[in-house]
């Protein structure tokens, strides 16, 4: 039985367990409130906006949509620029190059497209994949020479971007492959699958196998995007987790469930720690992956396909199932110190 | 002696070039995959390489377990012509412009090969009509020149065009709708030289039960145009 002096103990120590949880809630609310983004929509396409991609110097960002088109917009201000055609297919998937003058889209239509981003002519149609392209990711390099593609045909392919040949073609996923990414050091490629995993990649185009199976996700991995110190991965999935890899070795440094619904895209900021997260449960979510600590939670009001954000993390942009493109824009600099783990 | 010794200094300098050019004279390769369009299974068919001239410089066959194929010995800047011919498979042919190099370099192409097989079901993966429409999209051409090629290449043999419409809203506008897909693609085979008897086409009133529209969740994302296949029917 339990003595009186006991109950009264346990109780108050279920009190300031109550009192600390409120605590941190209260902070969490402060932080989201005090991060002050505020929302405007700055366009549309005719149909499902599936894809977003920010240039280097944060000037200008790209759409790729169910409606076949690309559309380049201005930042910070949200202004169309341009819109390109010529795909026979939903754009799945967008990448600036490195010097952020040329554009790779992923389509349905199987191809690999290079454009022009001043001009907006098309300068390359890749054919090579025997399935839909659903990632495609530029060398970052400032002299980019290749572009990398994932497909439904379970494939990942390399592009040299002069002559439109087709390179390399990296086997190894049991399923579709969803997404792709290039290191920014230039050393690795990691591509996310079906098959649950997330694989990388030498870019040395002697190599056939993969470096490393990064294995922790339960759910098809949809997407996948390095750090700009290429130190750390991020991946999200079809069940709404998210992971941070250890780029050098493969190892798990966070997990954690970020959403009620598949991540489809998620962005670093360049301070290499803010994570950015959007889903088809309608939020868009900030993480500072330390911890990770939720920044910011948004209901967007309808299903998130793509999210980026601008390197000092003051803008979000958002590609939306309604076909909007959206843009979070930081009013104040946040100054609570403390969020919820 | 001595004009052993003479004879081996006039050859030096011939011998000390042909090794430059060696060096000089890059090599280039290409490998993939072979698979059977149907059901993607990997093929063990012969490969044979022409130049430019038409001459015949290899032959090999792909491997039976994967598909897999390498040709080597490939000549930066020039084009080739890849074929396929077994007598199984439909005649298919690719043409390869190797870039200018000066460095090894291989490159990578998956093949995609119809069985000569009355009934076979080939589905044209790009979507050629936007929704409710039967005049084929700006930029189709690039994907139906494949097509072209292939009954070219196999002048005896007879297709049906099978259309398939967006829904199952209206059975009636659906079979008129899928009709006018299947003429205007019969029509653009026909302009690019391709003998009218050798095309039919059909029309469906309801939506294709193969490749269904995703409902519910599934259809997040896609855009639902109906299908269009392509059927062997005779050679």
């Amino acid at each position: 039985m339990m003595l009186f002096g006991e109950y009264i103990m346990y109780k108050k120590r279920r009190i300031i367990y109550l009192i600390m949880l409120l605590l941190c809630s209260s902070f969490a609310i402060s932080y989201a409130q005090i991060s002050n983004y505020k929302m405007r929509t700055i366009g549309k396409h005719n149909d499902e906006a599936l894809a977003v991609f920010i240039n280097k110097d944060n000037t200008m960002m790209a759409t790729g949509s169910q409606d076949e088109t690309i559309k380049l917009w201005s930042l910070p201000d949200g202004k169309e620029l341009k819109t390109l055609v010529g795909h026979l297919g939903s754009v799945y998937n967008v990448s600036f190059s490195g010097n952020d003058r040329l554009l790779a889209s992923g389509s349905e239509d199987q191809t690999v497209r290079i454009w022009d981003v001043n001009s907006g002519v098309e300068m390359k149609v890749m054919r090579g994949h025997t399935g839909p392209v659903i990632g495609v990711y530029f060398d970052q390099d400032n002299d980019p020479s290749l572009v990398a593609s994932t497909s439904f045909d379970k494939t990942v392919k390399l592009w040299d971007i002069a002559t439109g040949a087709e390179v390399k073609t990296l086997r190894a996923h049991t399923a579709p492959t969803n997404n792709v990414a290039y290191s920014y050091d230039g050393k690795t490629i990691a591509s996310a699958s079906d098959d649950s995993t997330v694989r990388i990649w030498s870019t040395d185009l002697k190599k056939d196998a993969p470096l490393m199976v990064l294995r922790g996700h339960r759910a098809p991995v949809l997407t996948v995007v390095y750090s700009f110190d290429s130190e750390m991965i991020a991946s999200s999935d079809a069940n709404g987790e998210v992971i941070i890899w250890d780029a050098k070795n493969g190892g798990i440094l966070r997990k954690f469930k970020a959403h009620n619904d598949l991540v489809q895209d998620v962005a670093f900021a360049a301070d290499n720690k803010t994570l950015v997260t959007g889903s088809l449960d309608n939020h868009v979510k900030l993480w500072d992956i330390s911890g990770p600590i939720l920044l910011m939670d948004m209901d967007i009001g309808v299903g998130v396909w793509g999210v980026d954000i601008v390197s000092n993390a003051s803008i979000i942009a958002i590609a939306c199932d309604d076909g909007s493109i959206r843009l979070l824009t930081k009013g104040v600099e946040p100054v609570i110190k403390k969020g919820k783990k | 002696m001595k004009k052993i010794l003479i004879l081996t200094l006039f050859c030096l300098p011939f011998l000390f070039i042909n090794a430059q050019s060696q060096l000089v004279q890059a090599v280039v390769s290409i490998g993939g995959r072979v698979y059977n369009i149907t059901n993607n299974q990997p093929l063990s068919v012969n490969i044979e390489i022409f130049d430019q001239n038409g001459q015949r410089i290899n032959k090999i066959k792909s491997n039976a377990t994967d598909g897999s194929y390498f040709i080597t010995g490939l000549k930066p800047g020039t084009t080739y012509e890849i074929r396929f011919s077994d007598f199984d498979y439909m005649k298919y042919s690719y043409s390869i412009q190797i870039p200018a190099t000066d460095k090894y370099v291989e490159y990578s192409k998956d093949f995609l090969i119809i069985p000569k097989k009355t009934q076979t079901k080939i589905l044209i993966p790009v979507k050629l009509f936007e929704t409710h429409k039967s005049k084929l999209k700006y930029g189709a051409d690039l994907f139906l020149s494949d097509y072209i090629n292939l009954l070219k290449l196999n002048p005896t043999v007879k297709i049906k065009i099978v259309s398939f419409p967006d829904d199952n809203a209206n059975p009636q506008d659906n079979l008129a709708l899928t009709q006018q897909r299947g003429s205007s693609l019969k029509d653009y085979f026909v302009s690019n030289g391709i003998d009218a008897q050798r095309i039919s086409f059909e029309g469906n009133e309801s939506t294709d039960p193969d490749n269904p529209p995703p409902t519910g969740r599934a259809s997040k994302g896609k855009k639902y145009i109906g299908s269009t296949y392509l059927i062997i029917e005779g050679f």
